[in-house]
């Protein structure tokens, strides 16, 4: 049984943002909403100071605190792993995002256009005032997955940071580098098994 | 080789040389949750108070006490839920997972609560024809049951979020479950003066204050243990005793709320012949400011992990 899994190179990862609007344009997010962000920091004091990256999205974890906690069944599992949701049965209780040990979970709480002269055609199309008022996250892009390609940003990375892949196939590109770069989960002691491994 | 003069240009460089806007470095950074608002603490106090009148008013056989209780709860407590929710018609699905969900749980005991607590309200009123000891008894039992577990539950909402330490200890449902009682005889205390019926009023206040007492003792263990679980606890902990929220807590919640209805209601206990009845009003208008208090300080202290920087 496939399990869908991403590796996140933290040495090659420039914080160039280029995951981050790929996420944007492919999923057509309303202002202030990313399933995927870069957070960037600053530690040491000058001359020896380091800026680090770390791009974050949804963990699609084993164990979806999400999928437990909801009370109207918006998150659910899929057989290969995806964390998915069903915008139309989310009732605003945000419980969610309380329980989301990465803050991955995004509340839509207003739809607002991007230029003042309007929602855009590209917008529109999006019919983003649906999402209003409903809780959104990555979906590891699983309508490209299904039809044989990347998610949106692993496909945009240019440093090749993001790998995508079969967790449970030995022979993948993202189980060989969890092995050979001693690959480790984000807040593994809480126990969610995420599908997402951070490469040191 | 570098002069003595310039390794003193460069010791007085500020530590960083470029400002980082503290939005970039929001990832590592301890924050507490800002999704839960007023609103949602109203709910949960409602329902805290609410459910501990009920209940206590089934002990004293206390008619007005059940339906503000009931009341309280049906429709104080779901009127803020629905209002706090950004999509209020499709109230119905919250019903979908009681097997993972204590939200789902909570709302299947407020649904069993709001029809069986209309039929014990109806009963003890004479309502209706039916005159079965039996199926009174049950029906009091059951709806009890179901006031109890719309108490409980809340605390293992709270609970239930791992990534916020405060909230994510065995302490909270204790805590909230003391606390509703608390509130359930202060707002027994506050409402009794204005109702024909006798209370033991001596009885009734050493519970109250032996309430108190337990619910003191739970928040000192809960600050006590939860700074030496995880530093997100740690970090909601100093938010409530000298942080942002400290006043709150300590004056509000700590001795407005607790200490003072304590020392009011250890008086009245000692003096119960002199002591006048408003002694143990005032009290309990106390607990139930504190107890709003508490529920907003514990709702806003729910401080996150880091998401960068694990623990």
């Amino acid at each position: 049984m496939t399990r869908w899994g991403m590796t996140i190179d933290l040495k090659r990862c420039i914080g160039c943002q280029s995951c981050t609007m790929a996420c944007k344009m492919k999923n057509g997010t309303p202002p202030g909403i990313f399933y995927r962000k870069v957070f960037e920091k600053v530690t040491g004091k000058y001359p020896h100071v380091r800026r680090s990256y770390t791009p974050t999205n949804c963990m699609h974890c084993d164990d979806p605190p999400c999928v437990r906690n909801c009370p109207s069944g918006v998150f659910y599992k899929r057989d290969d792993g995806v964390v998915m949701y069903d915008k139309s049965k989310c009732y605003g209780a945000r419980v969610c995002r309380m329980v989301c040990p990465y803050e991955a979970i995004s509340f839509i709480e207003k739809v607002e256009p991007y230029f003042p002269q309007g929602f855009t055609p590209i917008e529109k199309y999006w019919d983003n005032a649906s999402r209003e008022g409903t809780a959104a996250k990555c979906d590891f892009c699983i309508d490209r997955v299904t039809s044989g390609q990347k998610p949106a940003c692993v496909k945009t990375c240019p440093t090749e940071a993001l790998k995508f892949g079969d967790l449970n196939d030995p022979d993948s590109d993202v189980s060989k580098l969890i092995l050979a770069r001693d690959g480790y989960q984000m807040h593994a002691e809480l126990g969610t098994n995420p599908s997402v491994y951070y490469l040191p | 080789m570098i002069s003595n003069e310039a390794t003193k240009r460069v010791e007085a460089l500020p530590t960083y040389t470029r400002n980082i806007p503290k939005s970039q470095e929001v990832g590592s950074q301890y924050k507490a949750q800002t999704d839960w608002k007023f609103i949602e603490v109203l709910s949960f106090y409602l329902g805290g108070v609410g459910t501990g009148l009920y209940l206590l008013s089934q002990v004293f056989d206390y008619t007005i006490g059940l339906i503000v209780g009931y009341l309280l709860v049906v429709v104080g407590k779901n009127g803020a839920h629905l209002l706090a929710s950004s999509k209020p018609f499709r109230a119905i699905r919250v019903l979908s997972k009681p097997g993972t969900s204590w939200i789902s749980r909570g709302a299947y005991g407020i649904f069993i609560f709001a029809v069986l607590g209309l039929v014990d309200i109806g009963m003890r009123m004479g309502i209706g024809s039916v005159d079965n000891a039996a199926l009174a008894f049950v029906v009091t039992v059951l709806t009890a049951c179901a006031a109890f577990f719309i108490m409980a539950y809340v605390g293992f909402v709270f609970a239930e979020a791992r990534n916020i330490g405060l909230w994510n200890s065995p302490f909270i449902p204790a805590i909230v479950i003391c606390y509703s009682f608390c509130m359930g005889y202060a707002l027994l205390l506050v409402l009794a003066p204005f109702t024909q019926q006798q209370f033991d009023f001596s009885a009734i206040s050493l519970q109250f204050l032996l309430t108190l007492a337990i619910t003191v003792l739970m928040i000192f263990i809960l600050l006590t243990v939860v700074k030496r679980m995880t530093k997100s606890a740690e970090q909601g902990a100093k938010m409530l005793l000298s942080g942002k929220l400290s006043t709150t807590f300590l004056v509000g919640v700590v001795l407005a709320g607790l200490l003072i209805p304590i020392c009011a209601t250890g008086y009245y206990l000692a003096n119960a012949a002199t002591a006048s009845g408003s002694i143990l009003s005032i009290a309990g208008l106390l607990t139930l400011l504190g107890g709003l208090l508490f529920e907003m300080c514990l709702i806003y202290a729910g401080v996150y992990r880091p998401i960068v920087d694990a623990e």
